[in-house]
């Protein structure tokens, strides 16, 4: 008789490596993890796919809708009419194709590599408005580009410093308990004390109003690591204190290991898996932080490019009626952005904790 | 009233799951008059449950479903019957107590309001009717001071008074059948023959027909005047109480009465059933028992047998059962000198 | 019980202690001395400038400041002056504190009143297109920051017409009756408060939905179904209020959401609460204004995390009677 639950022998595995194939095993997951590994991608080459600098204005469209490619791969010129100001209107006749890896604005790939093609663009006089200009004539999509660097790597630069400050203090507070665990966790419960945002603020008013593009990342990362460090270590605190008792743990401790190395090589390790999947669905929450600092001009300053910056351009009801692809656009990247975080950190969830998968229960 | 009052025919309810189906009843068929005690008697896992809570169509789907088969109750039959109809019959014609009086209440109204919502829905009762109606089945049931007790949360009783408050709702609005689902496993044993001798009289006092199912066949014999002893989504034999301790014509049940400690009887060791009840995902091939069967020959292993009745009222789903009857097999295994 | 709300009440006080002395932190640490900013602003009169001075010891040391400053506010209730208001801090943020109750509460009511319903329905339903429908619709809303659903909606105002593009009243609404002024000040909210509110909605729905689905489960639903009842009195009257008890503990969380969900919406919307007043007076370095702001909302976070245990207490019999 066959038994339907038998197959091949089961091939001991790690559990990251069963977590890999869960995770691969979830097409949605997959989907997820494309999406964002696009998504970095193109920020990290933003400057080749950019057809335009992030600086790059256009002294006479600005407000520049988006432009069409025509079927036959071509874009025609604009002018001003006389109709109304920021209105534009098609030279007849003129038109310009889009090429290839065209020459423009030189630049330092991946920040060393010079260069000076870009992945597509056209010739002067035609301009490539994918998703339309700004108040200053600037490409949206290239900014977009642009402010990718910035929007998507804060999130992962606060997370990693928050997410260390909260498992070491957390693990830390679980593991000695006594006055250190009251210490840190009196902390924590004040940080959690105040509304995220307001702290977030208050944290940035602490910094001078006006820095350098390269302080303003500095800052905003500092804020947000401040503000996110706290719920992690309650958590962790809470699963050390349980873990603590595991007779590995015990076993560690009477083979005369240090309490250093017991948390870090023991305990630690076994809270893995929330924490990364912590991690990945605390990431939006994040990348919303810097969103809503610039976009209250207490973040990435002009002419520097940022999805928060460029959503904030948008605020006037008078630029939202007239030019919306200045909300669309940012808002667009910040949706999709968000809403993959959401759906990885979800099948990490299934593919780290087969308790909760989502036919868990028969 | 002519014929049965609840007539079950080749009932199936199958549960389709991730693993597979599961066939949880399989082509149970029982009988039950007005008035009398038939038991249902299984191991964990028979599939007695399923069948009690398959009468009152409250198996829940996904993933359970009644395939096929006839449940007709006063001649009406229940499979087709619209919802709105059927739970007309719940709780007012048909009622049911189940295995654990500690969470079959709802921890959030009081016991009182807990009975008189049944008279309230079914007889359309006012608030004081129903309230009223309620401390008279509390005093029916044996619960000292009713009235206080009314106002009470379930958790503030005690597992017996909780299952005395199961049974007050239960029979409520005064039902003709009451299914009784394993009401005294959870119970202390003092407790469990309080309870018992509660729903004798009560059945006695108020003339309903009981359905009760139990995997104990000492509360049985004490209560029942009709058995169907299920194994593996069957009914693998039926008879009158007497007849069956006194004539087990199934190797099963054979079994299941030589694992009873009888009085006055001293034995080397308690007999057991080899084996263990089969996975209702994967039933054994021919005869569900066949496995743990002592006496099973090479055809119980490929053919299923039919439910054969042997005499009035007695009959069993052995390809041996005439033999058994006959007396020239001892079903426990051994030809009989 | 009695006990049990003035031990919750103590623990509060040394929360707001220390979170005013980070606030504190923290604006010291700021650049420049905000004393500077008014020494050169006429409007400020010296006169005030010098018994703001003395009463809250601004030439002493930075230890001796906030120790004057815990001290007016304890036993004066005098959070100091707001220089950009010229009027004292407290009477500045007892409004803004108002609206932004106001609008928070009305956030919860919009999540918490379409996340009862519609994760009964996806968990009565579960597994059919109505559970998946809702579960990718609010996953979609969980998606969209309040800052994007706020530019969004206030498009949406000014396409339709149908909603004030921001602000919390008419230009003549202090010349309206009691209930035009109330229906004005509603219609102002609407928009505000499905920014607050629809963010949470995906969560405490998908919560409530394992909630109902936990209690589908138990015995007694089935005992329930067993006494006749219609399928939506066994929800409304026997599942709801026990899938209720977990969700209870959850709205304090939830207000911790809610009130940076109403800093959004505030800033958005242009509506007078605790939100704008704090980034006006970071702008216009109001440093009391700044401190007394953020003391507010972290009051108002843990007053709702009290209150959220005092209902858990309430909900259920089991703890009411203990």
């Amino acid at each position: 008789m066959t038994d339907a639950r038998g197959g091949p022998a089961p091939v001991p595995q790690s559990p990251a490596r069963r977590a890999w194939s869960a995770l691969r095993a979830n097409r949605v997951g997959t989907v997820a993890a494309t999406v964002l590994v696009v998504l970095y991608a193109c920020a990290a080459l933003a400057p080749f796919l950019a057809p335009y600098g992030e600086g790059e204005m256009d002294r006479v469209r600005f407000f520049h809708p988006p432009t069409p490619v025509r079927w036959d791969g071509r874009v025609d010129v604009t002018r001003p009419t006389a109709a109304g100001v920021n209105r534009y209107e098609a030279v007849p006749g003129a038109s310009a194709p889009v090429r290839w890896f065209v020459r423009g604005a030189p630049y330092r790939l991946l920040g060393v590599i010079p260069a000076d093609r870009h992945l597509f663009g056209v010739d002067a006089p035609a301009r490539l408005y994918l998703f339309g200009a700004d108040s200053m004539g600037r490409d949206v999509f290239s900014r977009l580009l642009y402010g990718a660097q910035v929007s998507l790597t804060v999130g992962l630069v606060g997370i990693l410093i928050s997410f260390t400050l909260g498992l070491v203090l957390g693990g830390v507070a679980g593991y000695l308990g006594g006055w250190v665990d009251t210490l840190v966790m009196r902390g924590a419960e004040l940080f959690l004390s105040v509304p995220a945002l307001y702290l977030v603020v208050a944290l940035r008013a602490a910094f001078p109003a006006h820095l350098s593009s390269r302080q303003v990342y500095v800052a905003i990362v500092v804020v947000l690591a401040f503000v996110g460090w706290a719920s992690l270590a309650r958590v962790v605190r809470g699963m050390v204190l349980s873990l603590r008792r595991a007779e590995y743990v015990l076993a560690a401790e009477a083979l005369g290991m240090s309490r250093a190395r017991v948390l870090v090589r023991h305990i630690l390790p076994n809270t893995a898996s929330f924490v990364i999947v912590a991690a990945t669905v605390a990431v939006p929450g994040y990348i919303l932080g810097e969103v809503f600092l610039s976009f209250l001009g207490m973040g990435v300053q002009e002419p520097a490019a940022s999805w928060g910056n460029m959503l904030g351009a948008a605020r006037s009801v008078s630029v939202l009626r007239d030019h919306p692809w200045l909300l669309f656009a940012p808002g667009a990247a910040i949706f999709v952005t968000v809403m993959t975080f959401h759906v990885f950190g979800d099948a990490l969830r299934d593919a780290l904790d087969p308790r909760q998968g989502p036919g868990g229960r028969a | 009233m002519s014929g049965p009052l609840l007539e079950v025919r080749d009932l199936h309810t199958h549960f389709f799951t991730e693993d597979g189906v599961v066939r949880a009843v399989d082509g149970v068929s029982f009988t039950l008059a007005a008035g009398e005690t038939l038991a249902v008697v299984g191991e964990s896992g028979s599939g007695k449950s399923v069948t009690s809570l398959s009468l009152l169509r409250l198996v829940a789907d996904p993933p359970g479903r009644i395939v096929s088969g006839s449940i007709r109750f006063g001649g009406v039959e229940l499979l087709t019957l619209p919802e709105g109809e059927m739970r007309r019959i719940r709780g007012r014609r048909i009622s049911m107590i189940f295995q654990e009086p500690m969470t079959s209440l709802n921890p959030v109204h009081t016991c009182g309001a807990q009975i008189a919502e049944v008279a309230a829905l079914h007889e359309g009762l006012s608030r004081e009717a129903a309230h009223a109606r309620a401390v008279e089945m509390l005093k029916l049931v044996g619960i000292p001071a009713p009235e206080q007790r009314a106002h009470e949360y379930p958790h503030q009783l005690s597992g017996g008074m909780r299952q005395r408050v199961m049974i007050a709702m239960a029979l409520a609005c005064r039902p003709d059948v009451l299914i009784a689902d394993e009401p005294t496993t959870a119970l202390d044993v003092t407790i469990q023959a309080q309870i018992l001798e509660l729903l004798a009289r009560l059945r006695r006092e108020l003339g309903m027909a009981v359905l009760l199912v139990t995997h104990d066949l000492g509360v049985v014999a004490e209560t029942a005047d009709r058995v169907a002893v299920m194994y593996a989504g069957q009914v693998v034999e039926q008879a009158d109480v007497r007849a069956l301790f006194a004539r087990p014509a199934h190797p099963y049940t054979a079994g299941l009465l030589a694992s009873l400690p009888r009085l006055g009887e001293r034995r080397e060791r308690l007999r057991v059933i080899p084996g263990t009840v089969p996975n209702p995902a994967r039933f054994p091939s021919g005869c569900r028992f066949h496995p743990r069967c002592p006496v099973a020959v090479d055809r119980c292993r490929t053919e299923a047998p039919a439910f054969v009745e042997l005499a009035a009222g007695h009959a069993s789903r052995c390809w041996r059962a005439a033999e058994i009857a006959a007396g020239t097999l001892d079903p426990a295994g051994g030809e009989r000198s | 019980m009695r006990t049990f709300v003035l031990r919750r009440l103590l623990e509060a006080v040394p929360v707001l202690f220390g979170v005013s002395a980070l606030t504190f932190l923290l604006l010291q640490l700021a650049p420049g001395n905000f004393l500077d900013a008014f020494l050169e602003n006429p409007s400020v009169s010296q006169a005030q400038l010098a018994q703001m001075s003395r009463n809250f010891g601004l030439d002493r040391p930075w230890y001796v400041q906030y120790a004057l400053y815990v001290k007016n506010v304890v036993l004066h209730l005098d959070f100091g002056q707001s220089f950009s208001y010229h009027q004292p801090v407290f009477t500045v943020l007892r409004r803004g504190m108002g609206n932004t109750l106001l609008l928070a509460l009305a956030g919860a009511c919009v999540t918490w009143g379409l996340a009862l319903p519609f994760g009964l329905l996806a968990a009565a339903r579960r597994g059919t297109w109505v559970d998946r429908t809702l579960s990718l619709g609010s996953f979609a809303l969980l998606s969209l920051p309040e800052v994007l659903s706020g530019l969004l909606l206030l498009l949406f105002a000014w396409r339709t017409g149908w909603f004030p593009i921001g602000g919390m009243h008419d230009l003549d609404h202090d010349r309206m009756a009691f209930v035009p002024r109330v229906l004005d000040t509603l219609h102002h909210l609407v928009l505000p408060a499905l920014v607050v509110g629809l963010v949470p909605l995906a969560s405490r729905m998908r919560q409530m939905r394992a909630s109902v689905l936990d209690v589908l489960r138990l015995d007694w639903v089935t005992t329930a179904r067993a006494k006749g009842l219609p399928e939506r009195d066994v929800l409304v009257r026997h599942v709801l209020p026990n899938a209720l008890n977990p969700l209870i503990t959850l709205f304090g969380f939830t207000l911790g959401s809610l009130l940076s969900g109403s800093f959004v919406a505030e800033t958005v919307f242009a509506w007078p609460g605790l939100g704008s007043l704090t980034l006006e007076a970071i702008q216009r370095q109001d440093q009391y204004l700044v401190m007394g702001a953020v003391l507010m909302a972290s009051a108002l976070l843990v007053a709702g995390n009290l209150v959220a245990d005092l209902l858990l207490a309430l909900a259920d019999p089991r703890v009411r009677h203990d």
